[in-house]
């Protein structure tokens, strides 16, 4: 079975089911920042790019993913852009003018929400920006339903000339279920690279306020049209019989029929795939053969709202309950849904039987063995005790955690650099903020002009492993590699530094602890500091020795001199450190060992020395030939 | 029917693959198959949950707490941090081999031995504990850890899921040296514990 089969089913993940969505409706462009749980659609398009002659691109952050897409759309060429739920923040002034201005060929905005923060800042629910912005929401329940949901998403834009969101949630992009395909379009079957053309049009497309002022009722029409629109698709459908209504979407309609199914009972059910607008005329059609109805919805009490608002304007006086028997925080589930249906029932609810789970040692994500930002992590915090400590998203948050413990904030993307920014004016204080080279193009950029302009005290380290690393080593512009494989250019993050004014920039080996102690006190003499921690993410580079039969050097401990002391345990916490309590030694886990050396360089007793050379134990693992070997391999990986 | 799998371990020891076969093979077998997976920072050598349901009627992919009927965990801590999924009867596979956590290591909490382990597990139903690890590595790499894992689980589904048809999972989702992982599904399949 392979992805561009024409006919066939197969066991999809959600986004790969969007994915497929797209290539069935004929996309031409899908482009993308990565962020959990939406990454997987463009990484699998990125794939295939080549083959079904789409344009697939990461940008630099989502807003321009979405001008982009915006582009394809308006030169009559179907687009998508995806992102995580809060990547539409990132993208929200360009969305909410774009909803005035619409689409023309079909325009699809994927937000992929996170109920229960499973790799997330927040559980904002993003159906609301549907709303604010007055444009339609689509929400699929299961990987079949992402990938029909997507076709009919482009569809419905283009039908009614309006960008439509598209709305998944973790438990429905990260679900594996079985996909039933229909043909490709014939554009991706065939592999064309289409060129599009756009024929301006002044008062659509040029936002002078006398022209949005006559393009805003447009979004009101167009939500109109889109009601229509999903009668004659069957968007949202009728199911079961009864007094008993419960109105329902997404992931949450699938707890709802398991429960119903459990309890025996039978459910009067209105299944709605598209939330915004609702379809006045069917809410009050349904609620009228109704005695109770109960609203089941993740987050917000968005649908319980409006529907009580429609009923209200109908006139009807059907009890309608949601929040009051269902969670406003974290994701539901099927005990949660189960529970709020006795009650509306008048069942007794059900206690589960869930075991108590006894105090044990907690495992929390960690930074991989090997991975650079604990060396710098371990120096931020040996030479810069007293400053504030902003950083920002990425796998390198870790570094908020014990031992390391050399992170005071996070927001938002780039926020380490605008708040650091604004914290050394605020703190009349040197201020040391970290952040990742994909994040640094993202929004970092803007503040770092800021804090140029402003002259604030700030030290940045860029954590530069050239790669998208917590998503799954998505390329960016430090990597210099697109999303299809081809080469782009490779933007030097020293060099933009230096272009900006940066009063001091210095590029260091951040698994030589000596320089970059060096440079980060060097950099308190200047005002603003640009230091570029340059090692490749170590979790990539072991994987890439590993397919070329290679290994990183390795290290061991020499158990007469280890003292027990466990300095480097903890400072470092390095996952391969493993304390022996009885022997009262520490030993090095081979199969974790990513041979970065910190372990070594901290020992105060001298006791690791490097295991892979041959012959006479080597202690001396800063040596120029250690170094050498690194250097060597860190050109050879990109 | 519902047939509720519960996969826990450390992240990066192939978890998420294990679900996608027993997936896939469900699939296979003629059943609705739900895979659940949880990606980005958690699993950054964290503590990894994954899900599999069988079942006759489309479900959600994730298993309620104290429901399920096997719980395949890759490391025995990890078996006992996810217990609020078990109920009376759930049978446990479980990897022996240690994956000590940095707070262990920091001295600020303390591993518990493995007897006290397969006791907990115990007490709700059969625990089968061997060194999947140590089994691995005489193959050669710890990376072949999933498929010994899933060779012992097709041997307790089999009233479920025939051995064949795991195995040809397996196939399509590790096409890449299939010969050793072949071998080590079906070292798994044979261990008697």
């Amino acid at each position: 079975m392979s992805f561009l089969d024409e006919t066939g089913s197969d066991l999809l993940l959600g986004n790969e089911a969007i994915a497929r969505g797209a290539l069935e409706a004929d996309v031409a462009c899908v482009a993308a920042y990565p962020g959990t749980p939406s990454t997987e659609v463009t990484e699998t398009l990125s794939k295939y790019a080549k083959q079904t002659g789409v344009y697939v691109e990461y940008s630099t952050n989502e807003k321009v993913a979405l001008e982009v897409a915006t582009a394809f759309s308006w030169s009559n060429l179907r687009a998508m852009a995806t992102m995580k739920h809060v990547g539409l923040n990132v993208a929200a002034d360009t969305f909410m003018s774009l909803a005035y201005q619409g689409a023309v060929a079909g325009l699809v905005i994927l937000t992929a929400d996170d109920p229960g923060m499973w790799s997330s800042q927040n559980e904002q629910d993003n159906r609301i920006f549907g709303k604010f912005a007055g444009v339609p929401v689509l929400v699929p329940s299961d990987p079949q339903e992402a990938k029909d949901f997507t076709k009919i998403a482009f569809e419905l834009s283009e039908s009614i000339g309006a960008p439509v969101l598209l709305r998944s949630t973790t438990r429905v992009s990260h679900t594996r279920s079985s996909v039933t395909f229909s043909s490709l379009g014939e554009n991706v079957r065939q592999g064309n690279r289409r060129k599009g053309t756009f024929k301006p049009d002044i008062v659509r497309f040029v936002s002078l306020p006398a022209n949005a002022k006559k393009n805003h009722p447009k979004v009101l029409q167009r939500l109109d049209q889109a009601i229509s629109f999903s009668r004659n698709h069957e968007l949202n459908r009728l199911e079961g019989s009864g007094k008993v209504g419960v109105i329902t979407q997404g992931v949450e309609y699938l707890y709802v029929k398991e429960a119903e199914r459990d309890l025996g009972t039978q459910l009067n059910i209105l299944k709605l795939g598209m939330v915004y607008p609702l379809d006045k005329e069917l809410i009050v059609e349904f609620a009228k053969q109704l005695d109770v109805l109960l609203v089941v919805e993740e987050l917000e009490p968005f649908l319980e709202e409006m529907i009580k608002a429609i009923l209200y304007e109908a006139g009807l006086s059907v009890p309608v309950h949601g929040k009051d028997v269902l969670p406003r925080v974290d994701e539901l589930n099927y005990w949660k849904v189960r529970n709020a249906l006795e009650r509306i029932l008048n069942l007794l609810v059900t206690e589960p039987q869930i075991a108590q789970v006894p105090s044990l040692p907690p495992r929390p994500p960690v930074l991989c063995p090997g991975c650079a930002h604990r060396n710098v992590f371990y120096m931020v915090k040996k030479t810069e005790r007293k400053s504030v400590k902003p950083s920002d998203i990425g796998c390198y948050t870790l570094g908020a955690l014990d031992p390391l413990k050399a992170i005071d904030t996070c927001i938002a993307m780039g926020a380490s650099v605008g708040l650091g920014s604004g914290m050394a004016k605020a703190q009349e204080e040197r201020v040391i903020s970290t952040i990742g080279d994909s994040t640094f193009f993202h929004t970092g950029l803007p503040a770092l002009v800021n804090a140029v302009y402003n002259r604030s005290k700030l030290t940045l380290i860029v954590l530069d492993n050239r790669i998208t690393a917590m998503t799954g080593h998505q390329p960016n512009p430090s990597t210099g590699i697109t999303a299809s494989g081809d080469i782009g250019a490779h933007l030097d993050i020293e060099q933009v530094a230096r272009g900006l004014g940066v009063d001091y920039v210095k590029s260091v080996d951040p698994y030589d602890l000596q320089a970059l102690e060096e440079a980060i006190k060097e950099a308190n003499d200047y005002t603003v500091a640009v230091i570029v921690a340059k090692q490749p993410c170590a979790l990539l580079r072991q994987r890439q020795l590993q397919r070329r039969g290679e290994r990183a050097p390795l290290y061991a401990v020499e158990e007469e001199k280890c003292t027990g002391c466990r300095v480097c345990v903890n400072l470092l916490g390095c996952p391969a450190l493993v304390f022996d309590r009885d022997k009262k030694k520490v030993s090095i886990d081979e199969d974790l060992c990513a041979g970065c050396s910190a372990c070594a360089q901290v020992c105060p007793y001298n006791a690791i020395y490097e295991k892979s050379i041959e012959g006479e134990k080597n202690f001396d693992v800063v040596s120029d030939e250690s170094r050498a070997r690194w250097q060597q391999w860190y050109t050879t990986l990109f | 029917m519902v047939y509720n799998i519960v996969l826990t371990g450390v992240g990066g020891q192939g978890i998420l693959t294990a679900a996608k076969v027993l997936g896939k093979a469900a699939m296979m077998a003629g059943y609705y198959a739900a895979v659940g997976e949880i990606h980005g920072l958690a699993q950054r050598g964290g503590s990894v949950i994954g899900f599999v349901r069988i079942s006759e009627n489309p479900v959600a992919s994730t298993v309620p707490e104290g429901t399920a009927d096997l719980l395949l965990s890759f490391e025995p801590l990890e078996a006992i941090r996810y217990i609020n999924y078990a109920k009376k009867g759930t049978t446990f596979i479980v990897n022996e081999a240690k994956m000590v956590p940095v707070s262990a290591n920091l001295g600020s909490t303390v591993y518990p031995p493995s007897e006290e382990i397969r006791k907990n597990l115990e007490e709700f139903g059969p625990c089968h504990m061997f060194d999947a690890t140590a089994l691995a590595k005489s193959l050669g790499s710890t990376i072949y850890v999933n498929s010994i894992m899933l060779g012992k689980t097709a041997s307790v589904l089999s009233f479920l899921l025939p051995k064949e048809v795991i195995e040809r999972a397996l196939e399509e989702v590790l096409p890449r040296d299939l010969e050793n992982n072949l071998k080590a599904f079906d070292l798994g399949y044979q261990v008697s514990q």
